[in-house]
């Protein structure tokens, strides 16, 4: 009865919503735009809510999807040939890259504006505010709306571990424990694929990065509000500061975050190595997180690190093998992905920071300026309130809203991100732009299996990341402080 | 010109305008992206060549020159021989119905598509895959291991997808050629004396060197241009082991947006395309003459 109750209050809502709502003036007749998503379990309530707009501002929006798999490519060949959607729905930092180029607005100005879709609050505070700023770039503009967050922890199959005699790790020593006894209980702890299409050892990487490096922020942001100080046991310390491409490369060329001159490179690296005597054998050549997830559901490994958006695909995966062999459904549970401890080399915060923004909306340049305006029209009114929180409840979405007072669906507590637990990116494990991450997956192969040393690894990981940021620096030098550059390294860099 | 010359020309100008404009245009025009920092989306700079100082000092991109050595090496040479024996084999075959049934046998291949083909020889790869475990069962445990995921083994791994290698058009390019060889020799030659293994190589091997030609040649071309199945089953890994340069190309087009850059790589390939093919033209023609 209250779900009718609340479902009829919402219509009303929707439909006294202000008249401000209304198109642009310039908004021709008959107006229509494209959004492009690989989100498929966002598609119907995206395109129910299009109906919604449409009587509202005249503006019909088609939802389209495109497949997951080759989705960035698909998205720079659309660019490639000038056919890019009004809206495109993306995940981690291409929007950055995107916008770097100009392809997409920036959406800075716009998020001061009011929102007619939402009583006319400024557009900002329909969203959460750690989402907004992780949704900035490296010098704070926006090009992307945050749209859903995501999780991640250790999935594990319940029965393996009681049959191990294990329980969830409180610690990552206890983690490499706990696998150790999988193992010998003839169980395959962990499935990673090592290769761009499965991202889990760099999430773990960089996790554990960032908890390394995390004492060296405040010598890396040179550039800061006045008063500003960092405090590595604050969580929340790093809102609202940013390390930009100049502070990076000054931080690269004094060796904080040089890969071959930083012990905490050689250090992640070793723990992950390590790990990888756990991994399924095959890890170089398993195809991705795909196979990997599916693997887990046949109860072929015994843990594998997954975020929100798997908790009701996997759910549901459990349903149709209980139908189809139901003596082979697994209990299963997660777990956060544990704090290293008391590791030396750490001084603060720990590896259960990995969550962050997932979904990000963009608006594409448009010839006709009225085509930008309809994207972000678009935009505002999915964002708001009553649409966000009516798609939320009318999809199989596991990821939490990066909107205020949106519920979220699914079982996802144990893998809901703390507020405020921003991690500063202080430095980077694979590399800053595209071809400094496919470098780095070629020298990562290579060092997890075993055929060049770690002196090598750090080495080659140097240069590509070295080759990232001159690369950036050619791209961006309108971002480039040459001044501060001379100050901070005034024998041309290779201080430490 | 008389007027049946002018309506030739007319009936290929349709030709000439599609092979213009899928072919030459796009060529000329990747030529002169090779000179230029283009990303494909701002303004193009020329550059000069840069790109191709760049590629010089790729090592990744001279890795692929190695690895596609030895892909296009073994595989054209795999690609022409066992059709031949194949073909030979069927063709000594008497009962008519059998050559027909073994035809077929070696053409249904072909209707696969090839991706299908490519997935289940990852699956056959995998170490829990049918290959391991049939190395299992005949006790050569210790061969068994990563295929696609070691360095040592994945070219290997490759090259042996599509064994026995026999099927396919090469396949029937041969068969024809041996139906076209004169019975009147197959009879000189029984009357002279000839075994079997000097039959093939004496009499049937050169007269079938039109057809070898033309299997190696594509083979040789078709390996240097493709790169799907490296993209499906290890996308140029581990660590750039099993990269080719067109894998290279596509990766700097379409992940990197270095177009200048690509284009450059695909000027090398064409320059690489174009020095083998007449090395084989000459060497094969050599040998017919000969």
């Amino acid at each position: 009865m209250n779900h009718w109750l609340a479902g009829l209050i919402l219509v009303l809502a929707i439909a006294l919503r202000s008249d401000a709502a209304r198109a642009d003036a310039d908004v021709p007749a008959g107006a229509r735009i494209v959004m492009v998503s690989y989100f498929r379990e966002l598609l119907d309530p995206w395109r129910e809510a299009a109906i919604e707009f449409k009587k509202q501002t005249g503006i019909e929006v088609v939802v389209q999807s495109a497949p997951y798999q080759g989705w960035e490519t698909w998205v720079r060949t659309m660019f490639l040939g000038r056919m890019m959607p009004e809206v495109i729905v993306v995940e981690g930092g291409m929007a950055d890259d995107l916008g770097r180029r100009g392809l997409v607005l920036k959406l800075n100005g716009e998020l001061d504006q009011p929102n007619p879709f939402d009583a006319g609050q400024p557009w900002r505070e329909a969203f959460l505010p750690s989402a907004l700023e992780e949704a900035r770039d490296a010098i704070g503009d926006c090009y992307a709306t945050p749209y859903s967050l995501y999780g991640i922890g250790v999935f594990y199959n319940r029965t393996q571990f009681e049959q191990a005699g294990v329980r969830p790790p409180a610690t990552f020593a206890e983690w490499m424990d706990v696998s150790a006894k999988l193992k010998q209980s003839g169980f395959t702890p962990m499935m990673i694929g090592v290769r761009p299409t499965d991202a889990q050892s760099v999430w773990l990487a960089q996790a554990i990065l960032e908890a390394f490096l995390r004492v060296h922020v405040g010598e890396v942001n040179l550039v800061h509000d006045s008063g500003w100080t960092f405090d590595p046991t604050n969580r929340s310390g790093p809102a609202r500061e940013r390390i930009d491409l100049t502070e990076r490369w000054i931080a690269f060329e004094k060796g904080t975050i040089d890969p071959a001159r930083a012990p905490e490179f050689a250090e992640t690296a070793r723990m992950l190595k390590a790990f990888s005597a756990y991994w399924h054998p095959d890890f170089l050549s398993i195809s991705g997180w795909q196979e990997v997830s599916s693997r887990f559901a046949r109860a072929e490994t015994s843990q594998m690190l997954a975020g929100t958006w798997f908790v009701l695909e996997f759910q549901k995966l459990q349903e149709a093998l209980r139908v189809a062999a139901p003596g082979r459904v697994a209990d299963w549970g997660v777990f956060r992905v544990p704090p290293i401890g008391a590791h030396p080399l750490l001084r603060a915060g720990d590896v259960a920071d990995l969550a962050g923004v997932r979904t990000r909306m963009m608006v594409t340049r448009q010839a006709e300026p009225w085509r930008e305006r309809a994207g972000i029209r678009w935009l505002q009114f999915l964002t708001s309130r009553g649409v966000a929180q009516d798609v939320w409840r009318h999809s199989a979405i596991g990821d939490l809203p990066a909107m205020r007072d949106v519920r979220p669906n699914g079982n996802v507590a144990a893998l809901t991100p703390r507020p405020g637990a921003t991690a500063f990116r202080i430095a980077e494990f694979d590399g800053y732009d595209e071809l400094g991450v496919h470098e780095f997956w070629s020298h990562w192969q290579e060092y997890l299996g075993d055929h060049i040393d770690l002196p090598t690894f750090l080495q080659r990981l140097s240069a590509s990341q070295r080759g990232s940021l001159v690369r950036l620096m050619r791209m961006m030098p309108d971002r480039v402080d040459q001044a501060l550059i001379e100050r901070e390294l005034p024998m041309g860099g290779s201080a430490r | 010109m008389r007027r049946s010359t002018w309506v030739g020309l007319a009936m290929l100008l349709p030709t000439i305008l599609l092979l213009g404009t899928f072919c030459y245009v796009p060529f000329v025009s990747a030529l002169r992206m090779s000179l230029e920092r283009n990303d494909g989306l701002g303004p193009a700079q020329f550059v000069g060549l840069e790109n191709f100082r760049d590629l010089a000092r790729d090592g990744a991109f001279r890795y692929s020159l190695f690895v596609l050595c030895i892909l296009v090496g073994i595989g054209t040479l795999l690609a022409t021989v066992f059709p031949l024996l194949a073909a030979k084999a069927i063709s000594n075959v008497t009962s008519e119905w059998a050559r027909y049934a073994y035809r077929v046998i070696f053409t249904i291949p072909m209707i696969v598509p090839g991706i299908v083909t490519l997935l289940v020889w990852k699956n056959l790869y995998a170490t829990d895959g049918a290959i391991n475990r049939l190395l299992e069962l005949v006790g050569l445990a210790s061969l068994a291991g990563s295929w696609l995921g070691d360095p040592s083994r994945v070219l290997m791994a490759i090259l042996f997808i599509g064994f026995p290698w026999a099927s396919g058009v090469g396949l029937l390019i041969y068969l024809a050629g041996f139906d076209g060889i004169d019975q009147s020799l197959y009879e000189a030659a029984e009357l002279d004396g000839v075994g079997p293994v000097g039959l093939f190589l004496e009499i049937e091997v050169p007269l079938l060197r039109p057809h070898v030609r033309l299997i190696s040649l594509n083979a040789l071309l078709a390996g240097i241009q493709s790169y799907e199945a490296v993209l499906v089953l290890t996308d140029g890994g581990p660590g750039n082991r099993s990269l080719l340069p067109a894998l290279h190309l596509f990766h700097h087009a379409f992940q990197f947006q270095q177009l200048g850059y690509a284009a450059a790589i695909g000027v090398v390939l064409f320059v690489v395309s174009l020095s083998l093919t007449i090395v084989t033209m000459r060497l094969l023609r050599n040998t017919v003459e000969a």
